[in-house]
């Protein structure tokens, strides 16, 4: 595999701290919004950059066991919207809610880690 | 002919409009206009009318004119709206108090003017300042009065609202999320679990649909207006107290009702002016059902493409990102419905 340096988290995490704390301050109104959702969207890519293979693999294993198969998590994971939306995999197949909620939950440790804490 | 969309144009339509009512003969001034944030689909500006010695502050609202198909999502025209508001604010329900109904030869397009209500809409300052617990004391009980205003408003007149049974509303969404092509196992879930629990036994009225923290105008003695009526249907009136409860639109406030109240004051304000029982159950249903239509608007608007292929602004794909928001609220609530 190729070294890149920095990798690509610090490379992001560089970007956004470089917005964050010399350009935001500079601006209002309309730029000043704009850019807070970009040094947001740059703090997202850092953490999948960070933590998405980890995550991934989970979800990998999980929806192996689940669905009793050991094909590519993209096909999994389409097979399972196909069972799903066809009817043929009962709402409470055991494991499904409790997979599905898992992996949501590590999307948002990824797009916004406050959701499962606050209240 | 032409919209005018820059404050002078904005401001010279705008005289002659106001200009041109009643008797025709009233003389006044568009004084400090100034167009308001929020709202990515309208435009709105706020000025002074200065006429015959008094000064009022009203504000203007741009629709864009709707193109394509409207398809079966209710999304009312100016003028609907509108009417939809006038018929709400005659039946007690605080909404804006509309002057005029902007037509073609305006030259503002699509719109209407309303009387300015002074007041907070922020919901991360409502929930949260000193300057609005008192209001948050008492908002709960005023929304339940509010929505039972609402429910039992009369709908002559109205006969452009489209019905949608809980069902309608399932296929009208699923179509939404069908046609933006994202495929989610989530998304897929949840779909089924509420064509699973569809209601049967719901009476139809008037749902105001997006009532909730953010479209709300309040004052430290509460709720002062409801803006936003442009989604409003013919449904399930279930359906509104289950869309003010989601988290989403809680603002980090702790409580359940819009960030700002409990469930037991909106329910028994409810029920003590409809005199109709509120189905808690179906309540959980709709607001469950609330947050998948949220998640189908993530996803809709994270999938957003410019004309030439490009994704859309970095506001709108930023919020693609929110889509396991409400579909892990879905999760929680069908959970503990269970």
């Amino acid at each position: 595999m190729t070294v890149f340096v920095p990798d690509m988290a610090r490379l992001v995490q560089a970007t956004a701290d470089h917005l964050e704390h010399e350009l935001l301050p500079t601006l209002d109104g309309y730029h000043r919004f704009h850019t807070r959702v970009c040094v947001n969207v740059l703090r997202i890519v850092q953490r999948q950059a960070e933590q998405g293979a980890a995550l991934e693999a989970a979800e990998w294993a999980r929806l192996r066991e689940l669905l009793q198969s050991t094909e590519a998590l993209p096909a999994l994971n389409d097979a399972l919207v196909r069972q799903l939306d066809d009817g043929s995999l009962p709402l409470d197949t055991p494991g499904l809610a409790a997979h599905l909620h898992a992996t949501l939950g590590d999307a948002l440790a990824i797009n916004n880690p406050k959701w499962t804490r606050q209240p | 002919m032409a919209t005018a969309r820059d404050p002078e144009a904005v401001a010279s339509a705008l005289q002659a409009v106001l200009s041109r009512q009643g008797d025709g003969v009233v003389q006044g001034e568009v004084q400090g206009l100034r167009r308001l944030t929020g709202g990515a689909t309208k435009t709105t500006w706020a000025f002074d009318w200065v006429s015959g010695g008094a000064t009022q502050a009203l504000i203007l609202q741009q629709t864009p004119a709707l193109t394509g198909p409207r398809g079966r999502v209710p999304k009312l025209t100016a003028a609907e709206d509108a009417a939809v508001m006038r018929v709400a604010r005659a039946g007690g329900a605080p909404a804006p108090v509309v002057r005029l109904v902007l037509t073609e030869a305006d030259g503002l397009g699509e719109g209407y003017v309303t009387e300015a209500v002074p007041g907070e809409t922020l919901g991360k300052k409502l929930v949260r300042d000193d300057a609005f617990a008192s209001a948050r004391a008492v908002m709960a009980a005023q929304c339940g009065q509010i929505l039972a205003a609402i429910h039992r408003l009369p709908l002559q007149g109205l006969g452009f609202l489209q019905t949608l049974s809980p069902a309608d509303e399932l296929a009208v969404y699923s179509d939404l999320l069908a046609a933006c092509g994202v495929r989610h196992p989530a998304l897929s879930f949840a779909q089924r679990w509420v064509r699973e629990h569809l209601p049967t036994d719901w009476a139809p009225a008037l749902v105001h649909a997006d009532f909730r923290t953010g479209n709300l105008i309040v004052g430290p003695e509460g709720v002062r207006c409801v803006l936003d009526w442009e989604i409003a249907r013919i449904g399930d009136p279930m359906q509104d107290l289950g869309v003010l409860c989601m988290r989403s639109w809680r603002f980090g406030g702790a409580g359940e009702v819009g960030g700002f109240g409990e469930r037991e004051d909106l329910y028994a304000a409810y029920e003590a002016a409809s005199g109709q029982p509120v189905d808690r159950a179906r309540v959980r249903f709709w607001e469950a059902f609330s947050n998948l239509k949220w998640a189908i608007a993530c996803a809709r608007r994270g999938s957003a493409t410019r004309p030439d292929g490009r994704p859309a602004s970095v506001e709108l794909s930023a919020v693609g990102r929110r889509l396991e928001e409400p579909l892990w609220d879905f999760m929680q609530l069908i959970q503990e419905a269970a």
